[in-house]
């Protein structure tokens, strides 16, 4: 027994063990990834409701039409820099489909304000889109938004070509004191000065799965099988004395 | 001794011609398909797809072929692992492959 658990032989065990660990991890993180947002559904998403905080925004809320009232955060204001005008025809929401990026529109900002709801929650509202982000006045007062909501935006779905700052919740709760809603909203009546962003989602995406990832996924566990295969073999051959470690 | 060689050319057979079908197949993914993809734009499309999942099995292939050959010449952990690794870098599965040639010959 005592030749299985040489110092170099715990060596062996350990970088097994962790390497195996690995290898289940990724494949897990690659089941994630394989299930996307590839297309919207015929019909259009019913409200049901913001995302409970702390939690993602229910897939059948996202591109629902809502209205939240609250009061601006005076410290809420914020851009989302390199955007086409009306947003999203740099974001591809239909992966495997090309992605066009038009070098002819004016690229400009996303101007985002965080709204506190009345229970003290908050979430991030992208007010309207302007080229000279820094010349509109933050927003102030209380307020009544109307707008569609979204979910974070995914890396995946932006061509890279750019390199956009994506909007995420993590981006609103940066510029928020109070805890705030999964996902944002898209104001459908922008303020003076702005115009309007066309959401990604207008109705609720389905989600389906990415064969890459699939494969990938399938991909991973095999390589922890192998490496169970070549632990075996390592601690069987280095016992019989067939080769030493 | 002469079962040993014989297998041991086998070994090796098995693990150049895997070196060189997943060295070629990383370089083309990494210098044609990426830029393809992401500089150009065009996304995750059903050619470059087939391209990476065939990799994605071509490459544990390998890993079989280094593991086998490590066994046969009686390699260390830490240079069978090496090996390994360097058929994920672009390109330096060739080095590999060479370096190895010059153990064998």
């Amino acid at each position: 027994m005592k030749r299985y658990f040489t110092a170099r032989m715990l060596g062996v065990h350990i970088l097994a063990l962790l390497t195996i660990v690995a290898c289940l991890a990724l494949s897990r993180w690659q089941w994630t990834r394989a299930h996307v947002h590839t297309s919207m559904s015929a019909t259009s998403g019913e409200f049901t409701s913001l995302s409970p905080l702390g939690n993602y925004l229910p897939l059948g809320s996202v591109g629902a039409q809502t209205e939240v009232q609250g009061t601006w955060s005076r410290s809420g204001r914020f851009f989302v820099t390199e955007r086409p005008t009306h947003g999203p025809s740099l974001i591809n929401p239909n992966r495997g489909s090309t992605a066009v990026v038009s070098w002819a529109v004016p690229i400009g900002a996303w101007v985002c304000d965080v709204l506190i709801l009345e229970d003290g929650s908050a979430i991030g509202v992208v007010r309207g889109w302007s080229e000279n982000p820094q010349a509109v006045p933050p927003a102030k007062g209380m307020a009544t938004v109307a707008g569609i909501l979204q979910s974070s935006e995914d890396a995946d779905y932006v061509s890279l070509v750019l390199l956009p700052e994506l909007l995420t919740t993590n981006l609103v709760l940066s510029h928020s004191d109070v805890s705030v809603h999964d996902g944002y909203l898209v104001s459908s009546q922008p303020p003076r000065g702005l115009s309007a962003v066309d959401p990604i989602y207008t109705a609720a995406p389905k989600t389906s799965l990415h064969m890459r990832n699939v494969i990938y996924t399938a991909n991973w566990i095999f390589f922890a099988l192998l490496i169970v295969a070549m632990w075996l073999r390592v601690v069987r051959d280095s016992v019989k004395g067939a080769i030493t470690l | 001794m002469a079962t040993e060689t014989k297998s041991i050319n086998g070994a090796w057979t098995f693990f150049k011609y895997m070196a060189f079908i997943v060295g070629i197949a990383l370089a083309v993914l990494t210098f044609v398909a990426l830029p393809y993809e992401y500089l150009l734009g065009h996304g995750k499309t059903a050619l470059t797809t087939a391209a990476w999942t065939a990799h994605g099995w071509l490459f544990p292939i390998y890993l079989i072929a280094t593991f086998n050959l490590s066994l046969k010449l009686k390699w260390s952990t830490g240079k069978t692992l090496l090996i390994m690794v360097a058929g994920t870098v672009p390109l330096m599965s060739f080095v590999a492959e060479r370096k190895v040639a010059q153990e064998i010959n």
